[in-house]
């Protein structure tokens, strides 16, 4: 009983996070539908994030070419959803309104970006930051 | 008895101030919630005239905080 | 006239505000009038605040301020108030306090540049002047907010402000102890100077996911010339002269704000002691609400309580100074509380435009009272 509760607080704590090198819980893999020998970008973003607003229109660029699914973790399901539209986002997104999703991943900053392939953390990105084009073109092709 | 103790030692760690994490900051990142007024225009002009009207200066807004989204 | 040192207040605002991750261009209108033909102040502004980036911040403000109105001060009214009439005063019951005309514009800019760094530390520098006829201050920035841990729910800030002012000191001739002999006998006008330093370290907390809490500490140390030459004494019953502050004052004091959010109701809660060395203590309480009305109307409403105590060389009684060499009637420097009422109206038109509008009431225990408003529109691009 105790080693349960141990990995569940250990879990919800912030001692536990996705790191690169880390593979992902199955049940994310089904949630997320991952295919294997396939790069995807998982990225977590929000309406009320500023940072947001300036790297999903770079994402858009990456849409057509490259398997993106933003997890967008809104509260309230209709802003997330208002904002995709009003930003145009080309790429699948799921609604994370109970960030049950996020909370499994515990990034340490949002915008948080991870390149994961057959189900595993090959690199990750937190926050918004200068030169993010260059990071995810360079990462694209060093991991595709 | 290893994990009773690590169960112990997590659930202590507990305390008023709760380690919020970035996907929970939806709140801080309102206009309402920023230090100062939301205009800061508006702070400057009303400061200005206490600064005009009373006898003393000194301390001013303080930064940081926020969404941590930046 | 020697309007206040806006460009200390505007460096504090600076400091805070330039983390704003958003382009806009804000276009304010301000006026302040004060009760039975006193000061009237009306101030159009402008704000730019520029991203380059996420690593950079950029943001400018100008202000023009046009004062006019009258300033109350002791002086020979025989033939009239004015600030100038000083000297013996054959007949004391002359000697009164009375609005004396005053008029002056006032050029106000600033400028900060914000640098965010890899783990989103921030560095700001600023400068600000502001000129007018007879008083240019220049003002200059430096601040750094310093995240704690990586979850960015504890930050530490510190900042240093430094600011140089240049007082011109008219009609020297008129016993103004400021000025040199030779222009005191030539009646011209003589430049002083005064500086100021100002530090300033602060911590904030999140304390959960819909409150915050902040504390502040602050020093500060000025010199040089810090009365007021359009404000006048009355000595021994009989005669009126300029006022005259110490040189130095040092000060320091602290503060502490707590912010709560509700849903869709923002309360704000913050006090601020102030002590110097002049014997002025000075409280501070404010309490700021907001309700967001809709999604794109919210409502504010606040007020702010104030209270100091007298400066040791102040007098309000026209009979107390004789030989003492610090002196001032000004009643900034007396014992009295304020209490100002706050209203404002924000409304978001779409994702580039949105309008404001404020009205507020101060009132202090002397016989001071003002009502100011703005009025503004704020562009996003």
């Amino acid at each position: 009983m105790f080693k349960k509760l141990t990995l569940a607080l250990l879990l919800s704590s912030s001692l536990f996070a996705y790191n690169v090198g880390d593979s992902l819980d199955k049940s994310v893999v089904n949630q997320l539908s991952l295919k294997k020998d396939k790069l995807y970008l998982i990225n977590f973003f929000a309406s009320w994030c500023g940072s947001c607003k300036k790297e999903l229109p770079i994402l858009n660029n990456y849409a057509s070419n490259h398997s993106i699914i933003g997890i967008n973790i809104d509260k309230d399901t209709s802003k997330g959803k208002s904002f995709v539209k009003k930003m145009g986002v080309k790429f699948k997104v799921v609604y994370d309104s109970a960030n049950n999703m996020v909370k499994i991943f515990n990034p340490v900053g949002v915008p948080a970006i991870y390149f994961v392939k057959n189900g595993k953390i090959v690199a990750q990105k937190f926050g918004g930051v200068d030169g993010i084009d260059a990071y995810l073109s360079k990462t694209f092709k060093e991991f595709k | 008895m290893r994990y009773m103790l690590a169960t112990l030692l997590l659930l202590s760690l507990n305390g008023c101030i709760k380690d919020v994490k970035p996907w929970q900051k939806g709140i801080h990142a309102k206009a309402t919630m920023k230090d100062g007024d939301m205009n800061g225009l508006n702070q400057h002009f009303e400061e200005h005239i206490y600064f005009s009207k009373e006898g003393t200066k000194g301390g001013g807004s303080v930064s940081g905080g926020g969404c941590g989204c930046n | 006239m020697q309007l206040t040192k806006l460009s200390l207040i505007t460096a504090s605002v600076l400091l805070a505000s330039t983390a704003q991750a958003e382009d806009y261009v804000r276009v304010q209108y301000m006026q302040y009038n004060e009760s039975d033909n006193r000061v009237d102040v009306i101030a159009p502004a402008i704000e730019i605040n520029k991203e380059f980036g996420s690593d950079y911040t950029l943001n400018i403000k100008m202000v023009h301020d046009s004062v006019s109105g009258a300033s109350a001060t002791y002086s020979d009214t025989t033939s009239g108030a004015s600030v100038y009439n000083r000297g013996v005063v054959a007949n004391p019951n002359n000697i009164n306090k009375a609005n004396v005309d005053i008029g002056d514009d006032r050029n106000f800019g600033s400028i900060g540049l914000t640098k965010r760094f890899e783990n989103r530390d921030e560095l700001t520098l600023a400068y600000s002047k502001s000129y007018e006829s007879d008083y240019d201050s220049n003002t200059f920035a430096l601040s750094y907010l310093k995240w704690a841990d990586a979850s960015k729910n504890r930050s530490f800030d510190a900042s240093v402000i430094y600011q140089d002012n240049t007082i011109l000191i008219k009609r020297c001739d008129l016993f103004n102890y400021a000025c040199s002999n030779s222009d005191a006998l030539s009646g011209a006008s003589s430049e002083q100077e005064s500086s100021l330093i100002h530090f300033q370290l602060g911590m904030t907390q999140i304390i959960d996911e819909s409150s915050v809490a902040k504390a502040s500490i602050f020093y500060a140390k000025e010199e040089g010339y810090l009365s007021n030459q359009y404000h006048n004494i009355v000595r021994n019953g009989n005669t009126v002269e300029a006022e005259r502050k110490p040189d130095e004052r040092t000060s320091y004091g602290f503060g502490l704000k707590y912010f709560k959010n509700f849903g869709k109701f923002t309360t704000k809660l913050g006090y601020n002691y102030y002590h110097d060395d002049w014997e002025i203590d000075a409280h501070t309480f404010t309490f700021d609400n907001y309700y967001e009305i809709s999604s794109s109307l919210t409502l504010g409403f606040g007020l702010r309580y104030y209270t100091q105590s007298e400066a040791e060389f102040y007098s309000a009684n026209p009979n107390f100074f004789t030989t003492q060499t610090l002196a001032s009637m000004d009643e900034k420097m007396s014992d009295f509380d304020a209490m100002t009422y706050k209203l404002s109206l924000t409304y978001t038109q779409n994702e580039t435009l949105s309008y404001d509008a404020s009205i507020n009431y101060y009132d202090q225990s002397t016989d001071i009272d003002a009502t100011y408003f703005s009025v503004g529109v704020k562009y996003k691009f």
